[in-house]
């Protein structure tokens, strides 16, 4: 039953990169190119519709400033920041509330409550808090990652095999030693799952907060483009925004893979 | 007797944090020196003056018509394409690339382009929602007609069910599940993108007048708006769950019995 639970919905079927595939999705890809050049060569002309070559050439510009690098690397820092955060409050709670029932129930209701307030609710009075800052970014990852990561680390650990922890009592195990040794690898697909649940939403939060909270980063860079009418230059970041959440999301699939590479879901490609 | 009394015991276990939490805030906040933290008393006043029914029509009408508006539409559009990217191949093969990268693009940073393309009015916000909010319902809805036992689509054909009753009692139903999957994680983001778009360009909004009084240190207000658009979250979700519940009580009645047989 573990199983067919830790696989959310949103996972994916497996796709087969047939040779065929590749060759129809990439000539849709120069389909749709080309008819953007030509649409704003053409009817949108006078749009703030910059062609592909335009967009194109701001990119290749923007990668060579050592100002985007640093920006980029600054939004990265603190989506991967907030997400190690929240990782280590989501699993340490988790474990805490998924073992004692007491904790469990007087806390549950305040988890529904908050758990579906997105970050951006709470923005204002983090940045009243910590200002336009960084740390402000991290503060809005750490709250909108916590909630996947600490709801799937409780039901790992409420999951666990009752006969695999009388075994290890009556082998002597300590509390500390079980919750370590039994209950927390039980709980692993559980909680890797989770992970890349909170995980894909970490980059967005991160723009988010650079976008309109004014943290620095590549989303406030967009902010700073749009103000300064740089208009092929918005387009460009807003395509290297696409490409770095691809690469974030591919990057989570391929942790969940390899974390759990013993477990029997990713075994077995079952589909339950 | 008993069972009354247990039921009371489970009901105060379940309450007493949130209890002890509303009433901390409530004698704790305005006490002096918090100059962010105004009494919970006040905010309450303001909340009851700002949105019952002084702003209800000027601001939290339009933000929730937005909402609406690019929501039906993204949820529309996301399955309509999901069944046909998943019955017609071709097409998969060749939007697939498309969708996944415009999928990973933070919804948010579209926000700017649909200003620079569309302007600031109500048009450009409910366009902006339903753009970023579709791509979710879509790959859901292609990978549930998708994952749908191929039994089912053989039994269909041998009863030469088609057109549309094989859409609306076949196709439908099977992939039901990861459709409403993908549905909820799209109202989330209508519902954020609805916020940002008022926060970065707008005259009205619940999210322009929140981000306003953060701006202009109006902390009560700002407060009265994150407490509205919190519990605008928190009911779209329970909303949404209700419905799913409904929809899907035939397919929890399965599972369920699986799990007892």
């Amino acid at each position: 039953m573990a199983i067919t639970v830790t696989r959310d919905r949103m996972a994916p079927v497996a796709t087969r990169w047939t040779g065929s595939g590749v060759a129809v999705g990439s000539t849709a890809v120069v389909a749709c190119l080309l008819a953007w050049e030509l649409a704003a060569r053409g009817p949108l002309a006078d749009a703030p519709f910059p062609t592909v070559v335009e967009i194109v050439r701001s990119l290749l510009g923007l990668l060579a400033t050592g100002a985007f690098w640093s920006s980029l690397g600054q939004t990265l820092t603190t989506a991967l920041m907030g997400l190690a955060l929240a990782i280590g409050a989501g699993v340490v709670l988790g474990v805490l509330l998924g073992s004692v029932e007491f904790a469990y129930r007087s806390t549950r209701l305040i988890i529904e409550i908050l758990k579906p307030i997105p970050p951006i609710v709470i923005m204002p009075l983090v940045i009243l808090l910590l200002g336009p800052s960084a740390e402000m970014g991290v503060v809005l990852v750490l709250y909108g990652c916590v909630w996947p990561i600490l709801i799937q680390t409780v039901a790992g650990v409420r999951d666990a095999d009752p006969v695999l922890i009388d075994t290890a009592r009556s082998f002597g195990f300590g509390t500390a030693q079980r919750a370590v040794q039994i209950v927390l690898p039980g709980a692993a697909a559980f909680i890797v799952t989770g992970v890349r649940i909170a995980g894909s939403a970490a980059f967005v939060i991160a723009v988010v907060s650079e976008l309109v909270g004014g943290a620095p980063g590549i989303g406030h860079e967009l902010f700073v483009t749009q103000n300064a009418g740089l208009y092929s230059e918005m387009y460009a970041l807003v395509a290297v925004m696409g490409g770095v959440g691809l690469g974030f999301n591919t990057a989570l699939h391929a942790f969940e893979k390899w974390m759990l590479h013993w477990h029997p879901s990713v075994r077995g490609e079952v589909t339950a | 007797m008993k069972a009354v009394s247990t039921r009371l015991r489970s009901l105060a276990v379940e309450l007493w944090l949130p209890v002890l939490v509303v009433v901390v805030w409530w004698f704790w906040s305005g006490s002096a020196g918090l100059q962010f933290y105004p009494p919970l008393s006040e905010i309450l006043v303001r909340f009851q003056e700002m949105w019952l029914f002084d702003q209800f029509v000027s601001d939290v009408l339009p933000s929730l018509r937005n909402l609406l508006v690019g929501y039906t539409l993204a949820a529309l559009v996301g399955i309509a394409c999901g069944v046909i990217m998943a019955q017609l191949p071709i097409a998969r093969r060749a939007l697939e690339p498309i969708v996944h990268f415009l999928r990973s693009v933070p919804p948010v940073a579209l926000v700017p382009l649909a200003i620079l393309l569309l302007g600031f009015g109500p048009g450009m916000k409910m366009t902006i929602i339903a753009f970023s909010a579709v791509f979710a319902t879509l790959i859901a809805t292609l990978d549930g007609v998708r994952a749908a036992d191929p039994v089912l689509a053989e039994v269909t054909r041998v009863y030469r069910i088609s057109g549309r009753d094989r859409l609306l009692r076949v196709t439908l139903p099977a992939a039901a599940p990861q459709i409403l999957g993908g549905l909820q994680v799209s109202l989330v983001i209508a519902f954020v993108v609805m916020i940002t778009s008022e926060m970065l360009a707008s005259t009205e909004g619940i999210g322009y007048l929140t981000i306003l009084a953060q701006q202009t240190f109006a902390i009560t207000d700002m407060w009265a708006g994150m407490l509205l658009l919190g519990l605008l979250g928190y009911l779209f979700n329970r909303l949404f769950t209700l419905a799913e519940r409904r929809i899907l009580h035939w397919h929890t009645g399965m599972r369920e019995q699986a799990k007892t047989a």
